[in-house]
């Protein structure tokens, strides 16, 4: 990215704002009209998110866990806070069976945008996750943290729902586990085994969907209660 | 599709009381019928060809019209145990699947179900005042769409007889077949006998219909159809349950569509009907749609859309839209004008849930048209229409919601599954077809002054790749 991320950032779309009256999901197609579903199975080799995001930092608590783009069940993907300390982090999470792990990046002062990659790879014998914060070209470097771990991932995520904004709305998840997140979105990439499954367009959107540029048919759903009380 | 056993309790009801009667049994013979008035012809249900009308027995009896003496031996066939050979359609799904067939469904009809136990006593030869009819007074049209003919357009017969049938190895649209099943149109300007029998049986018939569909031809070019709405609005005590349709290409001069609309607001203001809503037809967007429907102009039938859904507060607007070859390219610019007719005019106290329905449904026949003909290339973009009005759609089916349903999406997803089937010798027919499908529109083009290669850059390759087929005769 040039040097003018930020004026690049507000002016390529109109932004949509993420807040807890305001988020996005993803579940199955009931016309058979996705092409390649957004589920990450244990068959698949590796999960890339890539997603571009500015907070809304003076919305948020300290501590407060901001959900960006997640799988729900046993959580995974990308979201961000800021601690007692004042310091912000960017963080990526992912589970097995048992337990969690998460790879962390520390972000320079209150980040005005950020660009986050999330990259899952499975291996023979471990797994690797890593985070990365994009910094650009221009700035000469990005920043991450690799992390690696045994016994492959979850089975949850065979069947999850793709959340943008929360870890997820359903109303079976205790508020508190929920990450609202505080956030203005321009872009997002989710990638399954080098296949692009899906690229929300954030400046094509009806009162209730957002356009899949990818062409998978993968339009993300505003959540309400009112058409989807699970 | 609904398979036995496993379904709604209503379909597997309605199959045991029937089939209680007899392994042939439908109810639809009794309570529906087209009547193609035009030509003197009916058929109870859209699976049997039609038969003709006797028009001795009509001056006698008017509601022969419906309750031919052909008509009268099936339904003895029925009531006696046995299967018409004409509704072979559903013999053939029944014997060959565990779905109900039409004649479940049909029987199970609001307008055929509370009628169940006095068909099942009745004598065949009784007549029956039938609840859905739908109507053709003429052929009277002022469009002559490419794949209509001469029975349905009066200016496709004036075509016709001066230039003949078209040079596609099936001869397209000659007259003869309809000498052959004495189908050939009685002018509109001549007295026709059903039409007047019609009438004479229309005081008796009018407060039993559950539903009736004025089509045509163009029924705005009908006094007929006047006819009739004047009926409804000069009735002391009108028929308020009826469900009431006209089919329009909504192409007619200003006057007329002014004064339909003039009738339509009387009637909707007055309560006069349960519901009353339009079927008009156009099959994609601009320039592609006046191309397919000779006579269109596209921007004036648009306004007049609008014209109606703004001046009428009730009444429903239906496209239907004949899915084929030449609706392809520019669908999805078509998608979005009808979702934005659906945003604008959405909400509101109209008789269905939505402003704005639409009907793609898939043509089949003349075969040269259909997408079918279309090279692979095209699959995609057709699965990208269904996608896209997918995103245009409803989170749920009410009202307050605008964007298209789950029907209307399923239906555009339907064309693709069509388009991608395969059976045995479907390459060797679609040659054919293509070889077809360039002889009509070449000859299109002549007889009406129009460039195919023009209004469809993007099809011009294939054109021409058609233009070289050379038939061998094996595959005629």
């Amino acid at each position: 990215m040039s040097k003018n991320t930020k004026a690049r950032f507000i002016r390529a779309y109109p932004l949509i704002k993420i807040n807890k009256d305001n988020v996005f999901f993803l579940s199955p197609n009931p016309h058979g009209l996705s092409l390649k579903p957004c589920k990450f199975t244990k068959k698949n080799k590796q999960l890339s998110i890539e997603v571009r995001f500015k907070p809304e930092w003076d919305t948020i608590k300290p501590n407060q866990e901001n959900a960006v783009v997640m799988f729900n069940g046993k959580h995974m993907g990308v979201s961000f806070a800021f601690d007692d300390e004042g310091q912000y982090w960017l963080k990526a999470t992912t589970w097995t069976d048992t337990n969690p792990y998460q790879a962390f990046v520390k972000l320079a002062d209150k980040p005005d945008i950020v660009h986050a990659k999330f990259l899952l790879r499975i291996l023979e014998n471990r797994n690797v996750l890593t985070l990365t914060a994009i910094k650009g070209a221009d700035e000469g470097w990005d920043e991450g943290e690799t992390i690696l771990f045994k016994n492959g991932v979850a089975d949850d995520y065979e069947f999850s729902y793709l959340w943008v904004g929360c870890s997820s709305a359903l109303k079976s998840v205790p508020k508190e586990l929920r990450w609202y997140g505080n956030f203005q979105i321009d872009f997002l990439k989710i990638m399954i085994d080098d296949e692009v499954v899906i690229e929300p367009d954030f400046s094509k959107f009806t009162s209730y969907k957002i356009f899949d540029k990818s062409y998978n048919g993968n339009h993300l759903m505003k959540h309400s209660l009112e058409w989807f009380d699970e | 599709m609904s398979r036995l056993g496993e379904d709604n309790p209503l379909f597997v009801d309605t199959k045991q009381k029937l089939d209680n009667k007899g392994c042939g049994m439908c109810l639809a013979k009794w309570t529906q019928v087209t009547l193609q008035l035009q030509t003197g012809h009916n058929h109870s249900c859209h699976h049997p060809k039609t038969h003709e009308i006797d028009p001795v027995e009509i001056k006698r009896n008017p509601s022969a019209l419906h309750n031919t003496e052909f008509k009268k031996q099936r339904r003895q066939q029925m009531l006696n145990d046995a299967r018409p050979e004409e509704c072979r359609y559903c013999w053939n799904v029944e014997d060959s699947s565990d779905r109900f067939s039409d004649r479940v469904f049909k029987s199970a009809e609001s307008w055929s179900l509370p009628y169940m136990d006095e068909i099942l006593n009745s004598d065949w030869k009784e007549d029956f005042n039938p609840r859905y009819v739908e109507v053709a007074f003429s052929n009277a049209c002022n469009f002559k769409c490419s794949y209509c003919g001469p029975a349905y357009s009066s200016t496709w017969m004036e075509e016709i007889e001066k230039h003949g049938g078209y040079p596609t190895t099936d001869n397209f649209n000659s007259n003869e077949h309809l000498i052959k099943e004495n189908k050939v149109p009685i002018p509109h300007r001549e007295e026709n006998p059903y039409v007047e029998a019609f009438w004479k049986w229309w005081p008796d018939l009018y407060h039993d219909l559950h539903t009736f569909r004025i089509t045509g031809g163009e029924p705005l070019l009908s006094k007929d159809t006047w006819k009739v709405l004047d009926y409804i609005i000069e009735q002391k005590e009108p028929n308020v349950d009826l469900h009431f349709a006209v089919n329009s290409n909504l192409g007619a001069p200003d006057n007329l569509i002014d004064k339909f609309i003039e009738k339509i607001q009387q009637i909707e203001d007055e309560e006069r009907v349960s519901e009353f809503i339009i079927f008009t037809s156009v099959d994609t967007w601009g320039k592609h749609a006046e191309y397919i429907r000779t006579g269109l102009d596209f921007n004036r039938f648009w306004d007049n859309c609008n014209k109606i859904l703004e001046k009428c507060s009730r009444v429903n607007l239906t496209f239907m839209s004949t899915y084929n070859a030449l609706s392809v390219p520019n669908y999805k610019r078509f998608l979005e004008g009808i979702y934005q007719l659906k945003k604008v005019y959405g909400g509101g106290d109209r008789y269905w849930n939505s402003a704005v329905f639409l009907d793609s449904s898939y043509l089949r026949w003349p075969q040269h048209q259909t997408v079918q003909i279309l090279p692979e290339k095209w699959d995609s973009e057709i699965f990208q229409q269904a996608q896209y009005a997918d995103y245009l759609g409803l989170p749920l089916y009410q009202n307050k919601y605008i964007g298209f349903s789950d029907i209307e999406i399923q239906k555009i997803k339907r064309i693709y599954d069509w388009k991608v089937q395969n059976w045995e010798n479907k390459e060797k027919q679609v040659i054919i077809w293509r070889y077809n499908f360039y002889k009509f529109f070449n000859e299109h083009d002549k007889r009406r002054g129009t460039n195919f290669k023009l209004v469809f850059p993007e099809l011009a390759d294939f054109y021409d790749e058609c233009s070289r087929i050379k038939l061998e005769e094996e595959l005629f």
